[in-house]
């Protein structure tokens, strides 16, 4: 397994590289060597600028890389169980789910229960809720939950909260739709050090998981009645994956709203890269994933500087060519 | 919105429009222009801020609806606008305005106009029914980059002077409130200091650009506002950059979707914002959405900012 | 005398898709034999296997295979006693030829040098030591068949479930493969649609029609002209091994 770690490798001190340029660079103007005594925390280091990398930039480079490694991971798995290349990991409603809930948040309750709450436990219960639903729908006893009907029912589910979602920005005070529309676009905007851990345990622990358990996922890849053949119990894993899928993905759009792309190209270009085995995709696809999420969110921060672009808003212009190109992939298989 | 046709003689129109006979104008609006034979009796507002100029003429008697408030009434006015018809609290729907019998459509913001609300200016003049927007809200006159200043406030109450032939009462009123801004001026309370203008949001805030009403508030008190160089009325401003500008002073915006003590709380509250000398010192300000518009109240806003920067001192 | 069975189904009884596709089946298989399930399209056979390999659940019955009731089988014994030829598709994402042999020995404590060898003799058998490095999902049928088989091959599990093995491959490859399982000497069982590869391998038949098991034994026993008959509409006799057709039956 030669080539995997190589990639891996490479991959990993570009990750390293774009922390630093996340780090270094941003929306304010500042000369390199204030920006070198700052990160080295000298003395003499201008002390706006140390508090702005080390409390803003620090924390929100290294969430995004978090977020980015865990939709990867996430897209990863959905595509495994349900045998789709066109699975992500927002697929069972969880996006429209944390949209309706922040979006209704902060356009119909008083700011006192966002402030205490916080919007990012609003949005996680949104998402849980559709989750369940989509889970509910799906269920019956005795089969193993036909992927086609997962995916029908997170479309549904979707569709649902998505309208909901529109019908609240419609009705709702026009003035604070705009920063309820910013959520929906993608922000990592205003995460600190305590954004941080939550995602990223979650984020070892399901690692930890799907490694471990990469050989049943090759299985599956098989197909659900050969991995059953071959002694793995799909149904209990379908299910679990489902409930990891749903706390990453869970956790990522509480932290920063929503963000595609990731979840469902990064996958794919990881594929490309090294095949389909879970014990090389899974590692590189972390890796991409938080590497293509730093590297977009600086731009988001440099571009217009000092006015902040979305993440959705690159990511949506940067993901027509790669898919186009999976697109023609997939084409030839079917 | 439709762009209007004749727009190269907009200047000779209004020169026009204020030196006719009271009771006949024709009018540029944003949306095109509209001949008045004779002065409107049956007024609908659209908007506070044109509620305001309409009150603030004496003109409730021609009124016979409003609607879009965004806080509440001042006292002098209070009975005035009591006295009309409330039609919605946004926008009404066409067909509301429609069964008022309309003759003139006063609006403050273009979004009036816009396809999902009234509809656009000309489909109004088609029917016979005059409309005006507030100047500084009309891209055209006053486009996103270009500083408004504080003639848009002159130009409306001038207009609205002239359709309804009050101009005697107009001319006061101009000349009360440039009195007010001279002495503004002249005092010059801000010398020069910067302020950061926060209006919205949390993890990045909406603040004011070059061309923003409350932009023209701050100068008026001698105030520099540290995003002028930004492009637009209302702009996202990285807060980053606000703690490179390190301002002097910060203004609070009040208003009911975003109130001024959460905005001080969330700064407050932030490792890097805290330390910003404005905030340490607790250099901060208020004012009410209101008062920061190009319009009746803009000189109250002009004495309340000036006052509050006096005690700042 | 059935005195040491690999399979034993004791009144089997399966509803899918709210139809009965086995009705009350018993049927016993002796370890080391090579046992065929025959019948026309319908009759309940995939059904049956899908019930070996856990797949399907039944509604009543018992199944037992080497003595032990199929769900009280630990994972890992069950992997290496059971292997399965299934014809279900599954997506094979981003999987070479090589990867899906792979997959089916990870279980088994060999080192990678050793597996890779195992993987290369079992894809030489099945004649694909040309494509072993091809995506799984863009090679033929016939060859997407000859991988799955190898798999089974490699793993040469001492129970073979195999669902229509001659499906989409060239005649000589359904002699050679299915030569070389018999050649093993595992207990086999297999669903046939061509009667005369089933009188050519299997030691004994099933014949189900309708869910039922209409009759067991040897080729030469259940494949008479009465049941050619009855049961494939088909008129003919089996002869000295091989099918002799005259015609078929319309309905």
């Amino acid at each position: 397994m030669g080539r995997p770690h190589v990639l891996t490798y490479v991959a990993l001190t570009l990750l390293a590289t774009a922390i630093l340029a996340g780090v270094f660079f941003g929306t304010a103007e500042v000369s390199w060597a204030d920006r070198w005594a700052a990160l080295s925390g000298a003395a003499d280091a201008p002390r706006s600028l140390s508090l702005i990398i080390w409390e803003w930039r620090l924390p929100r480079v290294l969430v995004v890389a978090v977020v980015g490694g865990s939709l990867a991971l996430a897209g990863v798995m959905m595509q495994t169980v349900l045998h789709n290349p066109l699975a992500d990991p927002y697929l069972m409603g969880l996006s429209s789910g944390a949209s309706a809930a922040a979006v209704g948040a902060i356009l119909w309750l008083p700011p006192w229960v966002a402030s205490t709450l916080g919007i990012p436990l609003i949005a996680f219960a949104g998402a849980v809720c559709a989750f369940a639903m989509t889970l509910g729908l799906s269920l019956r006893r005795g089969a193993i939950m036909s992927p086609l009907v997962v995916i029908l029912a997170g479309v549904a589910v979707s569709l649902m909260f998505q309208s909901l979602t529109a019908f609240f920005l419609y009705v709702g005070d026009p003035h604070a739709t705009r920063s309820a529309l910013g959520w929906l676009m993608g922000t990592a905007a205003g995460t600190a050090w305590v954004d941080l851990w939550l995602p990223l345990f979650a984020l070892v622990a399901v690692s930890g998981f799907a490694l471990l358990r990469s050989q049943s996922l090759d299985a599956v890849l098989l197909g659900d009645e050969r991995a059953m053949a071959l002694g793995i119990r799909v149904r209990r894993l379908r299910l679990v994956v489902f409930a990891a899928v749903a706390l990453l993905a869970g956790l990522s759009v509480a932290t920063v709203g929503i963000v595609g792309f990731v979840g469902l190209i990064v996958p794919h270009m990881a594929r490309l890269l090294v095949g389909g085995r879970h014990r090389a995709l899974i590692p590189l696809s972390l890796v991409l994933g938080a590497l293509v999420l730093v590297v977009v969110d600086l731009l988001c921060r440099v571009i217009l500087a000092p006015e902040e672009l979305p993440l959705g808003v690159l990511l949506a212009i940067f993901a027509a060519p790669p898919f186009i190109l999976i697109l023609r992939r997939v084409r030839h298989a079917y | 919105m439709k762009r209007p046709r004749m727009l190269a003689i907009i200047p000779a129109l209004l020169v026009c429009a204020s030196t006719a006979v009271a009771q006949e104008a024709v009018v540029q609006s944003c949306g095109g222009a509209f001949s008045f034979d004779a002065a409107p009796e049956r007024a609908v507002t659209l908007n506070q801020q044109a509620t305001e100029v309409m009150l603030a003429l004496g003109l409730a008697d021609r009124m016979v609806g409003t609607a879009y408030m965004d806080d509440a009434i001042l006292p002098q006015w209070q009975e005035a606008y009591d006295s009309v018809p409330i039609l919605a609290e946004k926008y009404p729907a066409r067909e509301v305005v429609i069964t008022t019998d309309p003759d003139f459509l006063f609006a403050g913001f273009a979004s009036a106009f816009s396809d999902d609300n009234l509809g656009a200016e000309a489909e109004w003049h088609d029917l016979g029914i005059g409309t005006y927007l507030v100047d500084a809200s009309c891209d055209v006159t006053n486009p996103k980059d270009v500083p408004p200043g504080t003639a848009p406030i002159y130009t409306d109450i001038r207009v609205i002077g002239d359709i309804f032939g009050v101009e005697d009462r107009a001319a006061d009123l101009i000349a009360q409130t440039q009195d007010r801004l001279n002495a503004a001026a002249s005092a010059n309370v801000g010398a020069g200091r910067t302020v950061f203008i926060y209006d919205s949001g949390d993890e990045t805030p909406y603040s004011i650009g070059c061309c923003g009403g409350p932009g023209v508030l701050v100068e008026a008190v001698g105030l520099v506002n540290i995003a002028a160089d930004l492009e637009g009325r209302w702009v996202d401003l990285a807060w980053e950059r606000v703690v490179q500008a390190n301002p002097d002073v910060i203004v609070l915006i009040e208003a009911d979707w975003s109130g001024a003590a959460e905005k001080r709380a969330y700064m407050e509250a932030d490792p890097v914002l805290a330390e910003l000398d404005a905030v340490r010192d607790g250099k901060f300000m208020t004012i009410p959405f209101s008062q920061t518009v190009l319009g009746m109240q803009f000189a109250d806003g002009v004495d309340n900012l000036s006052a509050q920067l006096a005690t700042l001192n | 005398m059935l005195i040491d069975p690999m399979i034993e189904i004791s009144h089997l009884s399966v509803t899918l898709g709210g139809k009965r596709r086995v009705d009350d089946l018993s049927m016993t298989v002796q370890r080391g034999s090579f046992h065929g399930l025959l019948g026309p399209n319908g009759a309940g056979k995939t059904t049956v296997l899908r019930t070996l390999y856990r797949a399907q659940n039944p509604d009543t019955g018992d199944v037992y295979i080497n003595g032990t009731a199929i769900d009280a089988w630990a994972q890992a014994d069950w992997t290496r006693t059971v292997g399965a030829l299934v014809q279900e598709g599954g997506s094979l994402q981003g999987l070479t030829i090589r990867d899906v042999v792979d997959i089916g020995l990870m279980h088994l404590p060999l080192s990678p040098a050793a597996r890779a060898a195992c993987a290369n003799d079992a894809l030489a058998l099945a004649g694909l030591t040309e494509l072993t490095d091809m995506e799984a999902a863009l090679v033929s049928g016939g060859e997407r068949q000859r991988t799955h088989i190898a798999q089974v091959l490699a793993r040469d599990p001492d129970l073979y479930i195999l669902d229509e093995p001659s499906n989409h491959l060239d005649l000589c490859y359904q002699i050679l493969l299915l030569d070389e399982i018999r050649r093993r000497g595992k207990t086999v069982i297999a669903t046939f649609h061509d009667l005369s590869l089933a009188a050519r391998y299997c030691d004994t038949v099933t014949l189900m029609r309708d869910g039922k098991g209409v009759a067991t034994g040897t080729p030469d026993a259940v494949l008479t002209r009465d049941n050619l008959r009855d049961v494939f509409r088909v008129n003919g006799v089996l002869q000295d091994g091989a099918l002799h057709i005259e015609g078929a039956i319309r309905v």
